[in-house]
């Protein structure tokens, strides 16, 4: 009863700390950049961008609400919703595959996703699709990737952490491959996709969150309803039957879900690595594994740290950027090493 | 056994009985074939509400099988279960999992869930479309805790406890499931003795409170003592079911464990003993063989287990009280006849001896030293052979060296054998003679009729050895 109960608080106590944080440094980045505003500033102008009439306009430099509507937001909103679909997604696959490492980069569900986004960037006759053709096809990209590793990796209900990595990395490196040769083959500026690979922020906008934002928010809730039975996956797809639930339906939905949220960050943000590896960690060494709680703790820890790094990869060397995407694989990599050394039950 | 499939041939509607509720399961037909193997053959079984069914067999012989095909978790080839009535085939997973609770013999989770989140995950099937965040506030999991003592270990990780503690949470999981009926995979694996008694005491009250649990136990004590009813699985088909008393027989658990035991009773229910090592295949015949063997001073002991290890279930006497054959005979469970050591055979010791030597097929002379006190047993032995019974006589080391009767025993045994019993050189050429005769006596049976006793084929039987014996 008393862990129980134990839990239950933190877990309040760490959703009400990371909201606090999240609008903390959503302010913070709004303020940061090549011309920099105070707090205050960054709240009026934020304000006169929807009621005009209820800021005075000397209190904020006059460019300062543009800045903040065609730059800074859309980043920051991009970075929330792109940190948010790829730790639920890491969290979701974790518990489908029922091992710690899982994560949609290193299975390659985001290179699936990336050679889908590209087919859609580079190939003429799906321009018609418009800005929707881009995460149609980085989900079907995305969805070929999560069902090939799941059959490559999986024998007899048991995922081994050596066999998902394997799988992974085999399936991850043939879609990369396929992407540089698309790349090659269409002379497609190259500079442009290798900036996007790198994974960044950069070229974020309200039209592309608007796509984005519904897809992963939708798979969001969709993975919350399924809570409940992922928890009893964990024992094993068997165990799981046993205990009333659908195991095929719930691991064939959570794979489609997780490629979803995943395809709608990839689409629009490029390859950012290791976000669903170290942030349902983290949460699951908090709250523990119930996935009730790490669900949303993850969701808006996620956010909070893409957003930071998103934050440091545009300050840390000014005026040049780093792409988002390396920013996480540094922190990422020796993580990755860190759990591979020490994992045992998470 | 074909009755079940027979009533469901002609109606193919719900597997109501006429007279009462549906049972709790039934299984009509079941086949299971993987990859060209059998691994349930036909297996028809009525499991009524309220039961508790043990069911029992060697490894292999389809026990876990039939378990998991009972609720859905293996496609039959062939076959229908029926849960309280209603075809399996049609019900969904959530109505299944609130009617039938399963133990696994094992589960994994790597993943740092406490025990008791652990034991709540049972609840699932009785959980409302959307429980909210807390599910660990039940009392049908403080029961469940508490039922295994585990409440203890509520808060740790299951992750950090021991294999045994691992099996009572799982154990715990199924109970919070709530189910009327249950079925268990062995569920005392890895458990300590006292934790193997609490499980089965936790069956037997729930099977008091009116449950129906269907447990797969490798113990067949454990099941003995606490199932009301026993199923025996052999080869993916029954061999036998109904009472512990009725099919625990040594004959039946030969039949499909290929062991050899004895059964006593304890506390009413039959308690199975294994006589030392599992024998070779038994020799043709000889479980119907009857066989005696006179011997005394530990003369017959290393006779006596060969015997048993092949099959066959000698008599002793007459036995001295503490001495190696007695001993042997005890640890074999055979039946013997025995007197106060160091006093002379008295007449009862004598009759009751003869008796118990007239009632065999075949009686085997093993080479003991004679004094005044056993002497007795040459002349049962002379007797039997009088009225008809094969006589077999181990003959080395000969008769002068263990003769302390001034010539007594030397001349009944020759007697003996003059008139017509078998001498073999030792212990090996014994055995040998006795399975010619077991297996005589069991191959040729034109007039099958209860008047042809295998005693009269016996004593009719070739005794093939014999010459060439007697010639040595």
């Amino acid at each position: 009863m008393t862990a129980h109960n134990a839990r239950q608080r933190r877990f309040r106590l760490l959703m009400v700390g990371l909201a606090i944080a999240l609008v903390a440094t959503v302010l913070t980045s709004a303020m940061l950049g090549a011309a920099s505003l105070s707090p205050g500033e960054v709240v009026r102008a934020t304000v006169s961008l929807f009621a005009p009439d209820r800021v005075d306009a000397a209190s904020y430099p006059s460019w300062a609400p543009r800045l903040l509507r065609d730059l800074r937001l859309p980043r920051i909103i991009m970075a929330l919703v792109a940190g948010l679909a790829l730790s639920t997604a890491g969290a979701t696959l974790q518990g489908v595959f029922r091992n710690p490492l899982a994560e949609p980069y290193l299975l390659g569900v985001s290179a699936g996703a990336a050679v889908g986004a590209t087919i859609a960037i580079i190939w003429k006759p799906l321009a018609f699709l418009g800005i929707f053709g881009l995460p149609v096809l980085a989900f079907g990209g995305a969805l070929l990737a999560a069902f090939l590793v799941y059959r490559l990796a999986t024998f007899a209900e048991e995922t081994s952490s050596v066999s998902l990595l394997l799988s992974g990395v085999a399936v991850g490196s043939t879609f990369t491959a396929v992407l540089s040769l698309l790349m090659v083959a269409t002379q497609y500026d190259l500079r442009t996709v290798v900036v996007w690979l790198m994974g960044g922020l950069t070229t974020a906008s309200w039209t592309k969150i608007a796509v984005a934002a519904p897809l992963v928010v939708a798979g969001f809730v969709i993975m919350l309803a399924h809570a409940p039975r992922l928890n009893l996956m964990l024992m094993g797809e068997t165990r799981a039957k046993e205990l009333g639930v659908d195991a095929h339906a719930t691991r064939r939905n959570l794979l489609v879900v997780a490629s979803l949220t995943t395809a709608g960050a990839v689409a629009f943000t490029g390859l950012i690595g290791f976000v669903g590896l170290m942030v349902p960690h983290m949460v699951r060494l908090i709250l523990g594994p119930d996935h009730r709680h790490v669900l949303p703790a993850a969701g808006l820890l996620g956010a909070l740290f893409l957003l930071l790094a998103d934050t440091l990869a545009r300050t840390i060397l000014d005026p040049a950027e780093i792409p988002v995407g390396i920013i996480t694989a540094f922190v990422g990599g020796p993580f990755f090493l860190y759990l591979l050394r020490t994992r045992r039950g998470v | 056994m074909g009755r079940a499939l027979d009533t469901r041939a002609l109606s193919d509607a719900a597997p109501t009985t006429p007279d009462a509720a549906p049972p709790a399961l039934e299984a009509c037909g079941l086949h299971v074939r993987r990859d060209g193997r059998t691994l349930l053959g036909g297996i028809d079984l009525v499991v009524p509400t309220g039961a508790f069914l043990g069911v029992l067999g060697p490894n292999g012989s389809g026990k876990t099988t039939l378990l998991r095909s009972l609720t859905g978790a293996l496609a039959l080839s062939e076959g229908e279960v029926f849960i309280e009535g209603r075809p399996l085939a049609n019900s969904d997973l959530s109505y299944v999992a609130q009617r039938i609770g399963i133990v696994p013999q094992t589960f994994t989770l790597d993943f740092k869930f406490t025990v008791r989140e652990v034991v709540a995950l049972g609840r699932y099937p009785h959980r409302r479309s959307w429980s909210g965040w807390d599910s660990g506030a039940d009392e049908t999991v403080d029961a469940a805790l508490e039922a295994l003592s585990i409440t203890d270990l509520a808060d740790r990780p299951v992750t950090e406890i021991s294999g045994g503690e691992r099996q009572r949470v799982l154990i715990a999981q199924t109970l919070a499931q709530d189910t009327p009926i249950l079925m268990l995979d062995e569920p005392l694996n890895n458990l300590d003795l006292n934790h193997q008694l609490q499980v089965m005491q936790v069956l037997a009250r729930l099977h008091a409170e009116g449950r129906t649990i269907l447990v797969v136990v490798h113990d067949i004590n454990m099941a003995a003592q606490y199932c009301a009813d026993l199923v025996l699985l052999s080869n993916g088909r029954v061999a036998a079911e109904g009472t512990p008393e009725r099919i625990l027989t040594p004959e039946v658990i030969l039949d499909v464990f290929s062991t050899r035991v004895a059964v006593h009773r304890q506390g009413g229910r039959p308690y199975v003993t294994p006589l030392g090592l599992s024998p070779r295949r038994a020799a043709d015949g000889a479980l119907e063989f009857r066989l005696h063997l006179i011997t005394g001073g530990g003369a017959g002991a290393d006779l006596a287990r060969d015997l048993v290890h092949l099959g066959f279930t000698p008599s002793l006497g007459v036995v001295s009280v503490f001495d190696t054959d007695f001993e042997v005979a005890r640890s074999l469970d055979l039946s013997v006849v025995s007197a106060p050591p160091f006093q002379p055979l008295t007449r009862g010791d004598v009759q009751e001896h003869e008796a118990l030597a007239r009632e065999a097929d075949c009686v085997v002379v093993a080479p003991q030293v004679y004094g005044a006190g056993n002497l007795a047993n040459l002349e049962v032995a002379l007797a039997a052979l009088d009225a008809g019974i094969a006589v077999v006589v181990v003959r080395q080391p000969p008769i002068e060296s263990r003769d302390l009767t001034e010539g007594r025993a030397t001349a009944l045994e020759r007697t003996l054998l003059e008139r017509g019993a078998v001498a073999v050189p030792n212990a090996a050429g014994a055995v040998d003679h006795v399975c010619a005769l077991a297996k005589d006596a069991a191959a040729p049976r034109p007039a099958p009729g209860p008047l042809g006793t295998p005693k009269e084929q016996t004593a009719l039987g070739p005794q093939p050895e014999q010459d060439e014996d007697q010639g040595a």
